[in-house]
């Protein structure tokens, strides 16, 4: 069996966004740039899945669309256990052009199990899992919160509305990652560190694809009023101005 | 402007976000003499259909019996596009739920339709079709420009004012059947188990929200979490210390890869602010933050603040609510 995990890279949590003066551009200079969340999840569960199944699992490798400041990441994701890594050499222009990218290598080597995040913490899509479900014809399974493997088949659970359900289901498959599928990020052993050095990465170059949306303006959002500090004789207006915010 | 609707519905009745969605496209459609069509599934009763035409849609596609049964979602996705095509619909619009931002991708995929989700206002421009948009969990406000002839987008719950504007009601029931060739791994997917925990999808829509964190200091302080927002009709949530330490009875927390809302207003007991949480909410119009320190980073982000521990503070806010609600009784008598 063999597992893609599609990861992307996206400025760590903590950083602060900065705009370019004419507010075209986010000022990515001083970004310290990390694995999105979901996909580092995905990827979590991946090396924990070909671990336990040594037998099952033949190859893990991860993808990402970027320039060569993924690499970073890209290292990373080997120290975690993928086994090599591709990068298509692009800009990430927008979900449509990415799921496109990655289609490509899917129809190139084909895998058994794809897995992406959800959204990616940047810019928040939602799109790529599913798009890339219907330019590759695999079946998608959406939400995924675990991922189980049991003789040839595979175990999933996913949030549908307002509950759970669990699937079997047979590969070939793309899996779209919500949390929970591992309880946390795997930080990488120092082993897997020394190891990544000799892991391959390779590079492809793009094809053509269009871009569906541009994003053509930033701006920081309006900052709040500065918060007003009340005690109890300022309980009653709170009261009254939630009940008007919220529309009762 | 031709805009379809895809409304969800909760035991046969029309989701809250759904009506916010025909709300929207009517805000949309009036000015640029445009149409709304919604499309929903065979289990929206009578009433439901109803009220889809009170809210200003101007046709109710119902959608055939097997809509969703395939646990795959392109099935589902095939009808959407289906009508979208046969509507010529330009503007096709889901609501950011677990179902809606789930298909919007498919759909727009089908129709090869530039998507924008986290939606929460009308377009800047038609032509080019441009858009407002948070990226970076809220940090920024985006502009996006939408360059193909349909456009799918995504509004967030709670982000559009319900408005009611009733027009003769016209039903089609439609019969879809896919001739698209199934997925080659969709036969092999299997239902094997399902689990209703209807407090998720109350979550998602709430537009207030009491939520619980560290600072409630113990499992029993969360009984404050569940009798406010019961009293205010709202839902309950925690952060992740309190989810981790076992104290609300969710499946689940607000933060960046958690469960992410967008009510109304927002209640933050004993919840620090730090920034992955703050990433779980989008935009609310009221936060009210309580916490011990007065240095909290959750009090740059609140609207009012109250310094002081959850036991105190905790019953004297349910009393004002309690009171507030007394008077409103008393007026409306």
């Amino acid at each position: 069996m063999k597992i893609l995990v599609c990861i992307s890279h996206v400025p760590d949590t903590e950083s602060q966004i900065r705009i370019s003066p004419d507010g075209s551009l986010i000022d990515y200079s001083e970004i310290n740039w990390i694995i999105n969340p979901w996909d580092e999840l995905g990827l979590t569960r991946a090396a924990e899945l070909k671990r336990e199944h040594p037998g099952v699992v033949e190859s893990l490798t991860v993808v990402t669309v970027g320039n060569g400041s993924t690499g970073r990441i890209l290292r990373k994701a080997l120290a975690m256990g993928a086994d090599r890594a591709i990068r298509i050499d692009a800009e990430p222009l927008d979900a449509w052009y990415v799921a496109r990218q990655l289609s490509e290598i899917i129809n190139r080597d084909y895998y058994d199990i794809v897995l992406t995040g959800k959204e990616s913490s940047d810019f928040n899509g939602h799109a790529v899992g599913g798009i890339l479900a219907e330019l590759t014809g695999y079946a998608c399974l959406p939400n995924i919160t675990s991922i189980d493997l049991q003789d040839s088949k595979v175990i999933v659970q996913r949030e549908i509305e307002g509950g759970k359900e669990k699937l079997e289901a047979e590969v070939p498959f793309i899996a779209v990652i919500q949390k929970g599928v591992a309880s946390a990020p795997a930080n990488p052993s120092m082993r897997g560190i020394m190891e990544a050095r000799n892991k391959p990465v390779e590079v492809v170059s793009p094809v053509d694809a269009e871009q569906l949306v541009e994003y053509t303006n930033y701006k920081l959002p309006a900052s709040r009023k500065a918060c007003r500090m009340i005690t109890e004789e300022g309980l009653p207006e709170l009261v009254q101005k939630l009940y008007a915010e919220a529309g009762r | 402007m031709r805009i379809l609707v895809y409304i969800e519905t909760n035991d046969g009745k029309v989701k809250k976000s759904g009506l916010e969605l025909l709300s929207y496209a009517k805000a949309l459609a009036k000015p640029n003499n445009g149409s709304v069509t919604a499309i929903t599934g065979p289990e929206a009763g009578t009433e439901s259909v109803a009220c889809l035409a009170r809210y200003g849609a101007e046709k109710v596609i119902i959608a055939g019996e097997d809509a969703g049964r395939e646990p795959g979602i392109t099935g589902k996705a095939d009808i959407v596009r289906h009508a979208a095509e046969k509507e010529r619909a330009e503007i096709v619009l889901f609501a950011s739920t677990v179902t809606g931002s789930t298909l919007a991708p498919f759909v727009s995929a089908k129709l090869k339709a530039g998507m924008v989700p986290g939606v929460y206002s009308l377009p800047l421009n038609h032509d080019p079709f441009t858009i407002t948009r948070k990226v970076f969990s809220g940090k920024a406000v985006a502009t996006v420009t939408v360059k193909t002839p349909v456009k799918v987008l995504v509004l967030l719950p709670n982000s559009f004012p319900l408005m009611e504007d009733p027009v003769p009601l016209q039903t089609e029931i439609f019969t879809y059947v896919s001739t698209r060739q199934a997925s080659p791994g969709i036969q092999g997917i299997r239902i094997v188990d399902t689990l209703k925990t209807d407090e998720q999808a109350a979550l998602n829509e709430a537009g207030i929200v009491v939520s619980g964190g560290r600072g409630l200091k113990s499992r029993d302080n969360w009984r404050f979490v569940e009798e406010l927002a019961s009293l205010l009709g709202g839902a309950t949530a925690c952060s992740r210390p309190a989810y981790d330490e076992g104290w609300c009875p969710h499946d689940g927390y607000v933060g960046q890869t958690g469960k992410v809302i967008s009510p109304k207003v927002y209640f933050a007991l004993g919840i620090s602010g730090a920034v992955q949480h703050l990433a779980g909410i989008s935009s609310p119009k009221l936060v009210v933050a309580v916490n011990t320190d007065p240095e909290a980073p959750i009090f740059r982000h609140a609207d009012y603040g109250i310094v002081g521990d959850i036991r105190e503070v905790m019953p004297r806010i349910i009393n004002a609510v309690k009171k507030f609600k007394e008077n409103a009784t008393a007026a409306g008598a």
